[in-house]
């Protein structure tokens, strides 16, 4: 069994990335949680789920079935964009990548796997933000999102 | 040096602070997390990151105190009014003086002691702009 100091529990902090229940418009996103990592700080994601509670189809616009706006992802989902800057998601003007997408396919939870850790070494000063996006054209989403990342502030 | 056992672990809580993209009207302020200390414990408060993504500003801004910036992350002692807008000084504050993020250096963290209630806040601190913003956080509060 290992043992932690006092000092190096100090040096770790759990962040939230969450979001009570509430309905998003078609095509909108919100900015969950933001971080700004600089050496020596350690990021580590590893617990995100994803509650997708009801679909609405907006009855001025119509349609059987939901539009996808971004033909890669889901109905929602949330992801991590490096250095974004508040553009929409997936557009030719939005700032920054995105990665470890946790998508939402129909109603239920979603969740991003626990067996494995998004491990993030800050070698450069960057802002990590977790993007929250509703991905239809045509539907309101009730959603909530329950997640936490993990920041050392000493990895050397 | 020590090392720490279970009983000393739970007492030892991550406050969350948390605020998700919100868009914040000229003056407007809301308070993040509320936190009463008890005699004995103690709450630190280290790491925090503000970004403001986005300020629609009609004319040159209007600011209520000119050295907190755009707008700020403060933390005020007991008697913090919430009713109206914030009056006088965070005893801890992050200030974005535009568009950006900025972190509070987490290597110069502020200790509280004495009891009372603490109040962490976001504020727009412009009266003529509407800010978008968003707040993450953690505070750690030792129970005994």
């Amino acid at each position: 069994m290992s043992l932690i100091t006092d000092t190096e529990l100090a040096d770790q902090l759990d962040l939230p990335v969450a979001l009570p229940a509430a309905v998003f418009k078609k095509d909108s996103w919100i900015v969950l949680a933001t971080v700004k990592l600089q050496n020596p700080m350690r990021l580590t994601y590893r617990f995100l789920q994803l509650q997708l509670q009801s679909v609405t189809i907006d009855p001025a616009i119509g349609g059987a079935e939901p539009t996808i706006v971004d033909a890669t992802k889901g109905l929602a989902y949330v992801a991590i964009f490096k250095n974004y800057g508040g553009e929409r998601p997936g557009s030719s003007v939005a700032q920054g990548t995105n990665f470890d997408v946790v998508n939402a396919t129909a109603a239920g939870l979603f969740e991003r796997a626990t067996s494995t850790s998004l491990v993030i070494d800050a070698t450069s000063v960057a802002t990590y933000s977790f993007v929250l996006v509703n991905n239809t054209g045509n539907a309101d989403l009730k959603m909530s999102v329950c997640g936490q990342v993990r920041l050392d502030l000493n990895s050397a | 040096m020590d090392h720490l056992v279970a009983q000393r672990a739970s007492a030892v809580l991550n406050v969350p602070l948390s605020l998700p993209q919100t868009l914040l009207q000229g003056y407007d302020t809301v308070t993040v997390a509320t936190i009463k200390l008890a005699l004995g414990q103690r709450l630190v408060i280290s790491h925090a990151t503000l970004q403001l993504l986005q300020a629609k500003i009609t004319g040159p801004p209007v600011k209520i105190q000119c050295s907190l910036g755009y707008c700020y992350l403060g933390v005020y002692g007991q008697g913090f009014e919430a009713i109206h807008i914030p009056t006088g000084s965070p005893t801890k504050q992050l200030v974005l003086q535009g568009p950006g993020s900025k972190a509070w250096n987490p290597y110069d963290h502020r200790e509280f002691h004495l009891p009372g209630t603490y109040e962490i806040v976001v504020s727009n601190n412009l009266q003529n702009a509407d800010l978008d913003v968003v707040m993450t956080g953690s505070a750690r509060l030792y129970l005994n």
